[in-house]
């Protein structure tokens, strides 16, 4: 496709002033300690009608009580007069120009329900009544965004000036003050009865280009006895340069009692996030009504514990386990939202339901477990195994709610189907690999089948077809289990028949395998770590040769197992090992690992450039044919992420490509988000949850995507915007195979969408707009490269990118990606 | 045949001499008291019991005279297994001696030879087969060559002295270039030649290395054959070791391939770095060679140079060369340590649950400030140190990361001492002299120490415990190696000097330790049913399989109220010169501890070592500890590089 030759003009500068500010309440001489103390917070409790209609929420901070409001906020001072009489007075701060009739978002649901039974009138009651660590307003004023929040333990409340030419200095209305004053440190001093409430130096910046900021200088300024202005510069000297950050949400998960690895992620159909993995903590945060809050320990102290989150609040969080020990190695999520959970319990009494397939435990077993979408029942449970270890270490549910499962056994008396395609276990101490899938009520196993030889043999990553052929990844030390295409020495790959009775193929592929998947033409892809540097690549890969010690290896194998399509080494001069895979219907390969490398391949205007601790966590995109790399990251503290014997880690990509990554850190700087909901180590070994936009520094994703047959469709790019790039190009996915389609491109973006035949067009089109038609590849793709021209001066430039496609499921016969604002880097 | 007291020697030791039907010999009767008539018999559950010594019938007989030989190498062979029997590790215990001392031609020698001595028979020896192709011709034999075990339980031994280069000019020893297998799985292991070092490259005193994928790593002092300067010459240059004495690595391949191949010199370095004479060479577990200073030396000027490490994740030689790096975060031990031991611990904690820590540390103990090896003229100048030092290390970047700290010091200081660690994890220290100013001061007290890395939670530093002497007095080339019930054969070497032969005389005997644990009600026992049979199959590193396939699962009995505290990797030692390049503790994470069926049973499932690294591959004695530090007679398996 040839690039075209663009037509922008300069966007306004849209740089973003945020300005900070803490309320802290310091007793006055006359109070007695602890009065008005800067005690922890406990975010804000939403007013649902147990409070007076102008209440938002009620924050509370030791003995302050900040009663939020539409326009500011009341802060009531509890106190004792110099008599000692207990009193309380009020200061209310309140927004000049604010409209009574902003509306906040309340984020970051807090652990916990609160109960208002107020009179004897139950229609008053209020139940269930929820504490948020956030509040939102938009556009309090023109141009303003207000949010309420705590900080460092106390209630804290920030401006979001958007535009900053614009805007006049905001003015704050004091009531109840008997004296203002600014301090020398720059705070704002409000003399009440009872002591001094301070709001703190103003901490204001710029959003640099590369996600740091840049510190602009804001001030209080005393107009009168009840009037303070904050002053900020009208703009910032560089530009606006971006963006939305490209570490999306990230967030230690931990309790601080012992350690906890998580190891697997999963985003559910509403984009919400399930967390799953193993924690010795009994204090691991989990919600009332959860299916169990308690930790039930064991001699390791390992539960396992699932945890939800919907726009990085948390939703529910539970443990689940017996008295020994538990590891999970699978996690799925059907449509309704409920959950599937497989691995290994040496607990006897793990919880199992009646009616399930298996609740007899024989010493250490595989088990599935069904959790309901609220995370508070179990559907079912089972054991899967027979008289010896057994172990799940991959499933997949399918739509008719079944699932499949692979796994290791150790017992020979491990229930297959009389017809499948091996009906004979190990022998002695070798176990096998097994494939089962369950019935969608958990009470039977459908149809089961061994898979190995007279050795070893242990299954891990597994994948279905479209038509029910259940493809895996074995680890084989049996000579005697044949493959049918011979391509190497390292693990085979066995494509089994929908029902087990035969395999298509058995593949012994060239070298060592960690997991795999399908792409949508039904070839596995294999990852895995090796020490060779001799091993075959391809022509044209990303990275065909070695690049030391150990190096992650990717390949491909092709669709009928008789070749390997092509391989490519991953990695730099130390050690590198991926660890978990993602294959896009579209093809686009996501891995994720761990690497010591201080040259693992990272991309320009990646998140994380340089490695920060003795191993960090890494997320990289390919190209479908692993010809490029479009984006990598680091992802780490000054600490070690997983390693050290665990190789915890988990991938998942979200409707919008979006890169979900779980793992386990020591590091005390995991880089987390303001908004994370742990922000903090907990202690020993803490969990980590991050999502990576996987988006270079000058990409940010506006609005939203109007979904097709196939769902959202992701927008992205293959490198950062850098003028002069030739390797820069926009894609999308999952449009109709073969579908018609636009390349929106243009200047200005709107604030809100267009809707034209149902789609929500993002750009404005009374700019200066191209439409440029395009057709998607089999699979729904598209790529469009653009040549970003060498022209310094264009440098901070956007402009905006959307893609529209003829969809046959949409309502107005179109659906579209969200829209990406390109801003040109240096 | 007991002839008489004499007079006693050092401080808390008495002597008798005892005469053999060939040599005579100093050997110690008493543990602590210095009248021997009030000998004390310490209580062997608390601090364990010698047996023998048994003398060994390693003098060769060429019909006319016989031919003095010392013993100087000693290796736990792995289990030969017949097919279909049950492994017993008891009845398969096998240890390669090799003894050899060639004198020149004319002499009436037989040149070195090699013994397989076994457990249940501990007075007798059988002498190993050498087929027609063995190359233990006029210009070698065994004497102070290197040696490891490789990946699939052979045992590689490589170089030595050549002995026709010996008996001329300069008369010094040369190194020799030559390798050898043995093949250790067969019910009569054989030798079988391999292709050594190209004939520049020959040396002696190395040390070989087994890595993560089964390629020895050769690293020793270079000797070139007689047209150069002698040895002697050559080693007091501080840089000739890295210019002259590249390490050269073997791979597995080319050993399988009917040793038909010879191993890749790698490039030399530029490094002014000097191994020196038997470098104590540790495999961390971040894929880093870490070198710890050297057993000894001649007289080369030692320096206290930093910690080297060089980073060996790499297939074969890179093209700039294997470099050494020095490194322990800018610290140094703060003794050299020369004829000094070491010993190499990765230790697992529970907490933080659920996956805990690893930990890793190697101990150097002991030594002296200047080589002292055989010359009783050595210690008219040496410093003898009791100081023990250990090196933590990181799992990233040793290099960077390791720090020395002190440990506590021996009771006694001494040199040419063996560091041995048991089953249960503890270590223990057994012979070795220390100088007077004037000449060695034997050292029969063993000593044992327990590493505080071996218990979950902070540190606790322990002290050295002094054990019951050994009889006999084992200096120079003495050797000491693990057995799988626990206990621990010291061996060989060169006894005390007297006036007359001030440098000593060789020792032909073995005596068995029996740690206190051997004598404890209650050790627990293994059943190795579900194991893996190390003959026919391997365990998968975790790295590589899937978790279960990356497990082993074994029930073990255990004395009422007792519960399992820890389940260990031991490799097979194989030992000479005071340091053993094989021995090696690695503690597995235990994943489940669930009841069996029997009483007091349970069955115990551990997760194999994440890599090569951690574990090189091949055999190893897995063991079981309960609550009360009580080991289980050990089991065998092995471990592979998928």
């Amino acid at each position: 496709m040839a690039a075209i030759k663009l037509s922008i003009a300069l966007a306004r500068s849209l740089s973003p002033l945020l300005v900070a500010t803490s309320l802290l309440a310091t007793p006055g001489p006359a109070q007695r300690e602890g009065v008005g103390s800067a005690a922890s917070t406990e975010g804000y409790l939403l007013n649902v009608g147990q409070w007076p209609g102008s209440v938002v929420a009620l924050g509370r901070q030791g003995d302050m009580r900040a009663w939020v409001e539409a326009t500011g906020a009341t802060i009531a001072l509890s106190g004792r007069t110099p008599e000692g009489e207990p009193t309380v007075d009020w200061v209310r701060i309140t927004l000049e120009g604010c409209e009574a009739s902003n509306q906040f978002e309340p984020r970051d649901a807090l652990p916990g329900e609160h109960h208002f039974f107020l009179g004897s009138n139950p229609r008053r009651w209020r139940t269930g009544v929820r504490a948020y660590k956030t509040l939102h307003a938009q556009e309090v004023i023109p141009g303003v965004d207000i949010t309420w929040l705590t900080r460092d333990g106390r209630l804290a409340f920030d401006f979001v000036v958007k535009d900053a030419p614009n805007v006049a200095p905001l003015r704050l209305r004091i009531d109840g003050a008997e004296v203002l004053k600014t301090a020398p440190d720059g705070a704002l001093a409000i003399g009440t009865r009872l002591g001094q409430l301070r709001l703190s130096p103003l901490v204001s910046w710029w959003e640099a280009s590369d996600g740091r900021r840049q510190p602009a200088e804001c001030r209080y300024r005393i107009l009168d006895a009840g009037r303070v202005v904050i002053e900020f510069p009208k703009d910032s000297l560089a530009r606006r340069l971006v963006i939305d950050p490209a570490l999306e949400w990230s967030s230690y998960l931990g309790g601080a009692a012992a350690g906890e690895a998580i190891e697997r992620v999963a985003f559910g159909p509403d984009g919400t996030l399930f967390v799953t993995g193993e924690s010795g903590s009994f204090d691991y945060p989990v919600t009332p009504g959860a299916w169990d809050t308690s930790h039930a320990g064991g001699t390791l102290g390992a539960d396992i514990v699932l945890t939800k989150f919907s726009n990085g609040a948390l939703v529910f969080s539970t443990f689940i386990g017996g008295g020994q020990n538990e590891f999970v190695y699978g996690l799925d999520i059907n449509a309704a939202g409920e959950v599937f959970l497989g691995g290994w319990t040496s607990s006897s009494d793990y919880p199992t339901t009646p009616g399930a397939f298996s609740t007899r435990w024989n010493f250490s077993e595989g088990f599935v477990t069904k959790l309901s979408a609220s995370g508070s029942a179990l559907a079912y449970s089972t054991f899967v195994g027979g008289n010896s270890n057994d172990s799940i270490g991959a499933l997949k549910h399918l739509a008719d709610g079944t699932v499949i499962l692979s796994g290791t056994t150790l017992s020979h008396d491990f229930p297959v189907s009389p017809d499948a395609f091996d009906t004979v276990g190990g022998s002695g101490p070798f176990a096998d690999a097994f494939v089962a899938r369950l019935s969608a009520d958990g009470s039977r196993l459908l149809r089961s089948t061994f898979l190995g030889g007279s050795l070893s043999e242990g299954a891990g990553s597994l994948d279905v077809t479209s038509g029910g052929a259940v493809v895996v990844l074995v680890g084989s030390s049996s000579a005697d289990f044949v493959p049918t295409h011979v391509l190497g020495s390292g693990p085979k790959i066995v494509r089994l028949n929908p029902d087990f009775t035969s395999v298509d193929y058995i593949a012994q592929i060239p070298n060592p395998g960690i997991a795999g998947a399908l792409d949508a033409q039904e070839r596995f892809i294999v990852i895995g770590t090796t020490s060779s540097e001799t091993l075959s690549t391809s022509a044209g890969v990303v990275q065909p040769s070695f690049g030391g010690t150990t190096d992650g290896f990717i390949q491909r194998l092709a669709a009928d197992g008789s070749a390997i399509d092509w391989a490519t080494y991953l990695g730099g001069e130390d050690k590198d090992s991926p660890l978990a895979l993602h294959v896009s219907p579209s093809g686009v390969l996501t891995v994720a690992g761990y690497t010591a490398s201080d040259a693992f391949p990272i991309t320009a205007g990646a998140f994380q450039t340089t490695r920060a601790g003795s191993s960090d966590l890494f997320a990289s995109r390919l190209h479908p044919e692993a010809s490029s790399l479009w984006y990598s990251t680091y992802l780490g503290g000054s600490g070690a992420e997983t390693g050290d014997g665990s190789l915890v880690l988990g991938l998942a990509v979200g409707p919008e490509g979006e890169a979900a990554v779980v793992s386990e850190t020591k590091s005390l700087d995991f880089p987390t988000t303001s908004d994370g909901f742990q922000t903090r180590f907990a202690g020993l070994v803490d969990g980590t949850v991050s999502v990576l936009s996987m988006l270079p520094t000058g990409v940010e994703k506006l609005g939203s995507s109007t979904p097709g047959c196939a769902g959202p469709l992701p927008i992205g790019v293959t490198a950062m915007p850098a003028l002069g790039a030739s390797d820069f190009a926009l894609t999308c996915a999952q449009a109709a195979p073969f579908a018609s389609g636009w390349l929106l491109l243009g200047v200005s973006a709107l604030d809100l969408p267009l809707s034209v035949h149902g789609v929500s067009v993002w750009i404005d089109p009374s700019r200066r707009l191209v439409a440029l038609p395009l057709q998607a590849d089999a699979a729904g793709a598209a790529q469009y490269p653009l040549r970003l021209p060498q022209a310094p001066f264009l440098v901070g430039t956007t402009v905006f990118a959307q893609f529209l496609w003829r969809d046959a499921c949409a309502a107005g016969g179109l659906a579209a990606s969200q829209a990406l604002a390109i801003t040109f880097q240096p | 045949m007991w002839i008489g007291t004499g007079e006693t020697l050092a401080k808390s030791v008495s002597f008798i001499l005892v005469v053999s039907t060939r040599i005579v010999t100093l050997v110690a009767m008493a543990w602590a008291p210095a009248a021997a008539h009030a000998q004390v018999i310490p209580d062997p559950m608390f601090h364990g019991q010698w047996a023998g010594p048994y003398e060994l019938a390693v003098d060769l007989y060429n019909g006319t005279s016989y031919s003095t030989s010392e013993i100087a190498h000693a290796a736990l062979l792995p289990p030969w297994i017949v097919a279909g029997t049950p492994p017993s590790s008891s009845s398969l215990t096998r240890v390669l001696l090799s003894c050899a001392h060639g004198t020149c031609p004319g002499d009436p020698q037989v040149y070195g030879r090699s013994y397989v001595w076994s457990a249940h028979r501990p007075s007798l020896v059988a002498q190993i087969n050498v087929p027609a192709e063995y190359p233990q011709d006029a210009s070698q034999d065994h004497f102070c060559g290197g040696h490891t075990f490789l990946e699939d339980g052979r045992f590689l031994f490589s170089n030595g002295t050549d002995r026709e280069a010996t008996c001329l000019p300069p008369f010094d020893f040369v190194g020799h270039a030559g390798a050898w297998v043995l093949d250790t799985l067969s019910q009569t292991p054989t030798w079988i030649k391999a292709y050594g070092l190209t004939a520049p490259l020959a040396r002696w005193y190395p040390t070989l290395t087994l890595l993560n994928d089964g390629r020895v790593m050769n690293h020793g002092h270079s000797s070139l054959p007689i047209t150069v300067p002698s040895h002697a010459q050559r080693r007091d240059l501080l840089t000739w070791d890295a210019a002259g004495s590249p390490p050269a690595v073997w791979s597995p391949t080319a050993l399988n391939d009917n040793l038909a191949s010879q191993p890749t010199p790698c490039a030399p370095v530029a490094e002014p770095l000097n191994l020196f004479d038997y470098p104590r060479l540790h495999l961390s577990r971040s894929g880093e060679l870490v070198w710890t200073q050297a057993v000894t030396g001649g007289g080369a000027p030692f320096l206290p140079i930093r910690t080297q490490f060089m980073d060996v994740r790499v297939p074969d030689c890179p093209p700039s060369g294997l470099r050494w790096r020095p490194g322990g975060a800018g610290s140094l031990p703060e003794y050299l340590h020369l004829n000094g031991s070491s010993v190499h611990y990765i230790t697992w904690d529970k907490n933080p649950a659920p996956l805990g820590t690893f930990k890793e540390v190697i101990y150097v103990i002991g030594g002296a400030d200047i080589p002292v090896e055989g010359n009783a003229e050595d210690c008219e100048t040496a410093l003898v140190s009791d100081k023990v030092e250990k090196l933590v290390l990181q799992s990233t970047d040793a290099a960077a990361t390791a720090t020395w700290q002190p440990a506590p010091a021996l009771e006694h200081a001494r040199v040419n001492h063996n560091a041995v660690i048991l089953l249960d994890g503890r270590m223990i220290v057994i012979g070795g002299v220390s100088c007077d100013g004037t000449g060695f001061v034997p050292e029969l007290q063993p000593e044992i120490y327990t590493p505080p890395e071996l218990h979950d939670g902070p540190p606790v530093e322990g002290v050295w415990n002094d054990k019951p002497p050994q009889s006999v007095i084992r200096a120079y080339h003495a050797v000491a190696i693990l057995l799988p019930d626990g206990r621990v054969i010291s061996l060989g070497g060169r006894n005390l000097g007297s006036p007359l032969d001030p440098d000593g005389v060789s020792d032909h005997s073995l005596e068995i330790y029996s740690p206190s644990h051997v004598f404890k009600p209650g050790a627990p026992t293994i059943d190795p049913t579900l194991l893996i049979d190390p003959a026919t199959g391997a365990y998968p590193y975790f790295e590589d399989a899937t978790p279960l396939a990356a497990s082993m699962t074994f029930e073990v009995t255990l004395a009422p109220e007792r519960t399992v505290d820890r389940v260990a990797l031991i490799r097979n030692g194989s030992a000479t010169h005071a340091f053993n390049p094989d021995q090696r503790y690695v503690e597995l994470r235990i994943i489940a501890d669930v009841p069996a069926i029997l009483p007091n049973t349970r069955r115990i499932t551990v997760q194999t070592p994440q890599d090569g690294y951690w574990a090189p591959p091949g055999y190893y004695l897995l063991t079981v500890v309960d609550n009360q530090d009580v080991p289980a007679t050990a089991e065998w398996i092995r471990l592979e590089d998928l």
